[in-house]
């Protein structure tokens, strides 16, 4: 199983047509309170639903100093790839040496001068980010199978949410082991004495 | 009954480097410990009989407050308990384990799904400070239903 199909299902009382993000937080390294917004979905009206797919695996990417993207790579938990300066430029290729944990993924500047930054994706999304990398530093990465789901304003997929944002995302879900589920949205609605919106799994597949 | 199998889980706020100087000092994990069948002889497949459970919270207490608990079926919700505290007296429920229930439901919950691919710990319960509780929920581990392992003996 490498990717699991959700179902995102509004069935709230929100009168203000909210967005709704989904995130990830990489638990290699301590970012502190700094997330990218992989998933915002937005216009799913009540009882509209929103089907996506959620792969277990991501992809890596790195940008040099002149502004090149490298292709995106897969990535595999205990792998690391390099950026190097080739014949041809700059590109980030798999290490022989691999990641310093067997759980974690790496992504190492390798140039003899200039930053790097070091991106992973899921499902061509953005998902987490690190920037500044200097000549001989490196990215460490790890996604555990959780996701952060939240009501939000304002929020662009790709963006980076600062901890004011992530501080209103109080729901994680977790998803070990699941091979489909409905992400079910309540709660919400007009009025001060409106209830909290609250997230729920239901028709779980495993 | 023999334990075979203990696997930890932490929430997404635990901090592998150690606590905060202050309150939240950290996250919460569960330790489960599957419980499986004596070994009979001649030897067979030992079945799983339950689950254990501790549930520990860092939020106000570095040393962390546990509650434990036994799931023994499947598909029932089990309600997290408060532990007392026993530093007082007459002992009371201890204000430093912050695990309650979502949607208003004074205690959260942990149930065990038995499947046909293992058996699934799925949880659903809000944690940490009043000013940012957190929701957990969704499936966190899952144990064999059976050890297959062959024991010989001697």
């Amino acid at each position: 199983m490498d990717r699991i199909r959700l179902n995102f299902i509004n069935r709230s009382n929100d009168t203000n047509n909210s967005s709704v993000v989904i995130f990830q937080q990489n638990v290699a390294e301590d970012f502190g309170e700094l997330a990218i917004a992989w998933k915002v979905i937005e216009n799913c009206g009540r009882l509209d639903n929103h089907p996506f797919v959620f792969p277990l695996l991501f992809s890596v990417s790195a940008s040099d100093s002149y502004g090149n993207y490298t292709p995106l790579l897969t990535a595999y938990d205990g792998q690391a790839f390099d950026m190097i300066k080739s014949t041809s430029g700059d590109i980030l290729q798999l290490s022989s040496t691999p990641a310093t944990s067997p759980t974690e993924v790496e992504v190492r500047n390798q140039l003899i001068q200039g930053a790097i930054n070091a991106n992973c994706y899921k499902d061509g999304k953005l998902l987490a980010t690190k920037t500044s990398l200097a000549p001989g530093q490196k990215a460490v990465f790890e996604f555990q199978p959780r996701i952060y789901i939240g009501v939000v304003s304002q929020i662009r997929e790709g963006e980076v949410m600062n901890s004011a944002i992530i501080s209103q995302i109080n729901s994680e879900i977790n998803l070990f082991g699941i091979i489909s589920a409905d992400i079910v949205m309540t709660g919400g609605g007009p009025g001060k004495s409106s209830p909290a919106f609250s997230f729920t799994l239901e028709n779980i597949n495993k | 009954m023999e334990n075979i199998e203990e696997s930890t889980w932490y929430t997404g706020d635990w901090r592998p480097d150690g606590n905060n100087p202050q309150a939240p000092y950290n996250g919460l994990k569960i330790v489960a410990t599957a419980n499986y069948s004596e070994k009979t002889n001649p030897p067979t497949a030992r079945k799983l009989v339950s689950v254990d459970l501790e549930v520990v919270d860092y939020t106000y207490n570095p040393n962390g407050v546990s509650s434990s608990l036994q799931l023994t079926k499947s598909a029932v919700w089990y309600a997290i308990p408060i532990p007392q505290d026993t530093t007082v007296a007459p002992p009371e429920p201890n204000m430093q384990f912050t695990v309650v229930g979502v949607g208003g439901n004074p205690l959260g919950h942990i149930r065990l799904d038995v499947t046909p691919v293992g058996s699934f710990v799925n949880i659903q319960f809000s944690y940490g400070p009043t000013s940012r509780k957190r929701e957990e929920i969704g499936y966190i581990m899952r144990f064999p239903n059976q050890d297959d392992t062959i024991q010989v003996e001697g």
